[in-house]
């Protein structure tokens, strides 16, 4: 199947006009697939990390969002052991006016504002109401542990 | 038995019943020596030995007339043999074929058992056919299938490979001829005996070099009689050796029926002038053929011309189907190079009366008489009402060439039988498919040729039609047919190589995609309600075993749903309307099955209601296009966010909340959401005949951009000022009204409310393969095929609404001569200004023989139930002449009853049916293809 123009496009600007904080890379044999990483927003517990994420346009895309997982471990209310994401424009809120440049910029605001009360790792979204100070604690530490 | 008079013994029952006759007669001498089993001397009621010499004697071999009624009259006595013969008396003949059998003379070894089919005297009826019934069911595999077909096709094809035939090139053609088609040309001199033509012009060929290839293809041109079997003589035991008989290695030939004996191969001459040109498509048979005429225009053994023979000894007749007239008419005027030789055209208004005043005695009479089926047919009827020799048949013609002979191949057919009461001395055929559907096909072109003895219909039955029926003696029908077929028949194919190992024509690639469209809808609902009914017509009809009875019924079921396929107003049409364009119905109308249609149209209607109250009011319209026109002052920089590209003013749409998107990027928004929903509420969907009475379209969607609810019902779209092409219909008043008044306003667009559901989605798909050629080559030429000259007329004006950049022609049954030949003449001229011009094809009309090669495209909208008719259709432009590589797409609508088409289409070419089954088979064969149709 032939790459549509609209990915050919969305490729060639994230390469021309990059997002600060953001790097996305397609693979030399799957144009579909990206490498990704997103520094840590300066002012919360992921400050100084970087993040590596992978990126897949299924078929339908752009009528269907892109796949998205963290690879490296996050401490995070809204992210799952496995780097899984709980994204509303993601899901149900896709729109095809949205991209992938525009999804990044979404995780990078989810790292900034964690929301405890949609949660997707129960646990730290436990810890997170219950003991807020501790859990960025932990958030920083994997930081330091994970994402350098 | 008796010897020296004296009664010595008896011969068992079913030897002397062999002997015995030949006793009588002087065909055979007999000489017997007695051997005692022992040694002790002979008692009455004694049993013995007696070997028995027998002798053929000259008398034998008598001189027997071995020509081509041989054939009828040993039918007639095996006919007379089979209800008078009793078990114990045979004639003469019979008994010499059962002691030629006892001693195992037949070359053949197998050949013992096969005579024995042929003739059964001796077994009783009863055993006769068990052996039959056996013997079938052993050759399971020995129904005549597509390979057999093809061998047969390929055996013909390389029989004169070998030969010599010199090439000839003609005096009088313009026309440079291809080294096939000069062979070619060479052949059909040949066939017509005009030997000293053969080789024209050829620097190559001497006079002795004729005379060589003349012997030889005599030698070949021959079919051998396939009443006489081969024979070897045995070989002699030393004992009968006495001296006074020859030892030979030379068979001889007995006639199974007769038992008339022959040193020589009795051969069945044909004496027919003329044959079957059965080149592949696209080898140039025209050509081949205008080079005959021109090269030999006239009988020249017929020296005083005189009105009284009526005979137009100089004038070929070729008859042709009417939408190839005006091109027959413009090649012969392309290849004649000699200003005498005039093309005069026969139909319509030019017909009837006394042709010998014309034709006869006339020094400048016509070289070439173009008619067409029609006429042909129309004065045979006028004829049996007035007895009158009129037009046509008032003359025997020199030469009458039949093109797409395959039209006359059903010959109870009123047209076979006008063709093949016209007279003339030489007759051709010129077909691609010689064999259509059934090998009774070729006897239709065998009687129009006089090919005898086999345009004889029992002896053509006898020998080839109930062998392959019965799948018996399949083998020597199968020689017999080939051997019928040798002399006469000339059959090149593309890929066939010449001697040098380069093809004979080399054409450029082609490639045929089928592309599958999903319904829109409307057409869904439409589409599963017309269905359920079928389905429940023909469960109904199954439980009664009615199937075939109310074959008509069932199938104007299916004619609606491939309707629906096209276009949903193409229901709105009776389908009495539409039948004609259908072969299967044209003759069995069933008016029943209109009730089904009546409903949907309810159900069309209905929708339409619903469609009409989720659109906009009249007030709101006029406000939303003053926003938009507010909103985007022109269209530079816009961008549609789905496919991230800039929009174009001809493609775009415009939303409720003033967004705007190309028009194909949100349809599918649309449908991928719907699509999503229908998955999510599928099980309510699952029972078609449960569909609601008012069935609902639409599910909420939203904008991409700002998540507004969105309705296809309410959208916009823009034009540019300077296309006028839309003519306003009455449905679309107050669209031209609002439109008028946009154009005082200096705008480079103007806009319009969206009608999604207009066009069906074939049209749509059309319409983007039509623009993708516009923009990547401007100036192409397009050609679309449908079955449905009505849904050709929807096409033709969604075309033309949408773009003033297709110039687009037509052409159908519906058109006349000179109407044929402008639209022809029109596709063939190229546009100066960059329009694509675009040939809708009805594919009856125009599915054979047209030359259709500026173009390098084609569309198949729908499919046919015979692969073959598409593949002659894409033929038109895939031929001779084609310098561009050719691309074909052929539109299926997903899950429907066109993918069943497919299907049944595979299913034809894997089984090679026609040739083989009989009506029972037959009529099988038709309830299964329904229930593939109707298969979940």
């Amino acid at each position: 199947m032939s790459l549509p123009k609209r990915i050919i496009r969305e490729t060639e600007r994230l390469v021309s006009d990059p997002v600060p904080g953001i790097t996305a890379v397609p693979h030399e044999d799957n144009l579909r697939y990206f490498n990704v990483t997103i520094d840590g927003p300066s002012g919360s517990p992921y400050e100084g990390g970087k993040f590596k994420l992978e990126l897949f346009l299924p078929d339908d895309y752009p009528m269907l969002a892109p796949k998205v997982r963290f690879l490296t471990k996050i401490y995070h209310p809204n992210i799952d052991r496995l780097g899984r994401i709980c994204l509303d424009v993601l899901k149900a809120n896709w729109s095809p006016a949205l991209q992938v440049r525009t999804i990044l910029l979404s995780i990078q605001a989810l790292l900034s504002s964690p929301n405890p009360d949609d949660p997707l790792a129960n646990e730290v979204a436990e810890e997170w109401k219950s003991n807020e100070q501790n859990a960025i604690k932990t958030a920083r530490e994997w930081t330091e542990r994970f994402a350098q | 038995m008796s010897g020296n008079k004296r009664e010595i013994g008896r011969f068992l029952e079913r030897h002397a019943k062999i002997i015995a006759p030949l006793l009588e007669g002087h065909g055979i001498d007999f000489s017997a020596t007695l051997s005692p089993i022992s040694n002790r001397k002979l008692r009455t009621g004694d049993s013995f030995y007696i070997t028995l010499d027998c002798f053929a004697t000259d008398q034998l071999f008598g001189a027997r007339p071995l020509d081509e009624k041989d054939l009828e009259n040993s039918l007639k006595t095996a006919q007379h043999t089979k209800s008078t013969n009793s078990h114990f008396v045979m004639d003469e003949g019979a008994a010499l074929i059962s002691l030629f059998k006892k001693l195992h003379l037949f070359s053949d070894n197998n050949q013992n058992e096969e005579a024995s089919e042929v003739i059964s005297f001796g077994e009783s009826e009863e055993e006769n056919n068990k052996r039959l019934r056996d013997q079938r069911s052993e050759e399971n595999d020995g129904v005549l299938t597509m390979n057999q077909l093809k061998s047969l096709y390929q055996s013909t094809e390389s029989k004169f490979e070998d030969t010599i035939l010199p090439d000839s090139i003609p005096n009088d053609l313009l026309l440079e001829l291809r080294p096939y088609q000069k062979y070619g040309l060479s052949w059909m001199l040949f066939r017509e005996q005009e030997y000293d033509l053969v080789g024209l012009n050829n620097p190559q060929v001497t006079d002795e070099g004729k005379e060589d290839f003349k012997k030889l293809m005599t030698e070949i041109s021959g079919t051998k009689n396939p009443l006489w079997k081969e024979c070897k003589w045995p070989t002699l035991s030393s004992a009968s050796n006495d001296g006074f008989c020859e030892q030979t290695e030379e068979p001889f030939y007995v006639n199974l029926y007769t038992g008339a004996c022959s040193h020589y191969c009795p051969m069945i001459q044909n004496h027919t002038y003329g044959g079957i040109l059965a080149d592949e498509m696209g080898l140039g048979k025209t050509i081949t053929t205008l080079a005959l005429i021109l090269s030999c225009h006239e009988d020249k053994s017929y020296i005083q011309p005189c009105r009284r023979d009526r005979y137009a000894h100089k004038t070929t007749l070729i008859i042709v189907p009417m939408a190839l007239l005006s091109q027959w008419e413009s090649e012969f005027a392309k290849a004649n190079g000699n200003t005498r030789r005039k093309c005069y055209i026969y139909y319509g208004t030019e017909t009837l009366g006394d042709l010998s005043l014309l034709l006869c005695e006339n020094p400048t009479a016509p070289t070439v008489i173009l008619t067409t089926y029609g006429t042909v047919q129309s004065e045979a009827a006028r004829i049996t009402k007035t007895g009158n020799k009129i037009g046509l048949f008032s003359v025997t013609f020199f030469r009458i060439i039949i093109d797409e002979g395959h039209n006359i191949r059903n010959k109870s057919a009123k047209t076979t039988k006008a063709i093949h009461s016209l007279s003339s001395s030489r007759k051709w055929v010129l077909t691609g498919t010689p064999i259509v559907n059934r090998l009774d096909d070729l006897y239709s072109l065998l009687v129009f040729l006089d090919l005898q003895p086999w345009a004889k219909y029992y002896i053509w039955r006898r020998f080839i039609t109930e062998p392959f029926d019965q799948g018996r003696d399949l083998n020597d029908a199968f020689a017999l047919l080939k051997s019928i077929l040798d002399p006469i028949i000339l059959r090149r194919t593309k890929d066939q190589k010449d001697k040098d190992g380069n093809l004979l024509v080399s054409l450029p690639s082609r490639e045929i995609i089928i592309e599958r469209l999903k319904f829109n809808e409307k057409e869904e609902i439409l589409y599963n309600h017309l269905k359920a009914k079928a389905i429940n017509v023909l469960t109904e009809n199954m439980k009664a075993g009615l199937v075939l009875k109310n074959y008509s019924s069932i199938l104007t079921h299916l004619l609606r749903l491939r309707q629906v396929c096209c276009h949903l107003d193409l229901i709105r049409l009776p389908v009495t309307d539409i039948s004609n364009e259908d072969e299967d119905l044209k003759d069995s109308l069933n008016m029943m099955a209109d009730q089904a249609t009546d409903e949907s149209f309810r159900i069309l209607q209905d929708l339409e209601k619903e469609e009409e109250k989720s659109k906009l009011s009249f007030e709101k319209l006029l406000a939303m296009k003053n926003e938009i026109y507010q909103s985007y002052p022109d269209f530079d920089d816009v961008e549609c966010t789905i496919c991230t590209g800039p929009i174009e003013i001809e493609t775009c749409v415009i939303t409720e909340c003033k967004h705007c998107f190309c028009l194909g990027c949100l349809m599918e928004h649309f449908n991928f959401q719907s699509r999503l929903h229908t998955s999510i509420n599928a099980s309510n969907n699952l029972i078609v005949s449960q569909l609601p009475e008012v069935p609902v379209i639409s599910k909420e969607v939203f904008c991409p951009v700002c998540r507004q609810s969105i309705h296809k019902n309410r959208l916009f779209r823009t034009f540019k000022p300077e296309f006028k092409g839309y003519s306003a219909s009455k449905t679309d008043s107050t669209e031209a009204y609002l439109t008028q008044m946009e154009h005082t306003h200096e705008r480079d667009y103007y806009i319009r409310p969206f009608n999604p559901y207009g066009k069906s989605s074939k049209i749509n798909a059309l319409l983007s393969h039509l623009q993708q050629i516009y923009e990547e080559n401007p100036g192409d030429h397009v050609i679309v095929f449908s079955q449905f000259t009505s849904f050709l007329d929807l096409v033709e004006k969604e075309l033309k609404s949408y773009t003033c950049n297709f110039r687009i022609l037509k052409f159908d049954g519906r058109l006349n001569v000179d109407q044929r030949q402008r639209a022809l003449n029109e596709f063939n001229t190229k546009t100066t200004d960059g329009r694509i011009t675009i040939l809708l094809i009805s594919l009856k009309a125009g599915g054979v023989g047209l030359n259709l090669t500026i173009a390098s495209k084609a569309f198949l909208l729908d499919p046919h139930w015979n692969n073959a008719t598409e593949f002659q259709a894409i033929d038109r432009i895939h031929r001779v002449g084609q310098s561009k590589s050719v691309k074909v797409v052929r539109f299926i609508m997903e899950g429907s009853i066109e993918e069943r088409m497919l299907k049944i289409q595979e299913r034809k070419n894997q089984l090679g049916e026609a040739l083989s089954m009989n009506d029972e088979e037959r009529r099988k064969k038709k309830v299964e293809e329904i229930e593939i149709l109707f298969a979940e």
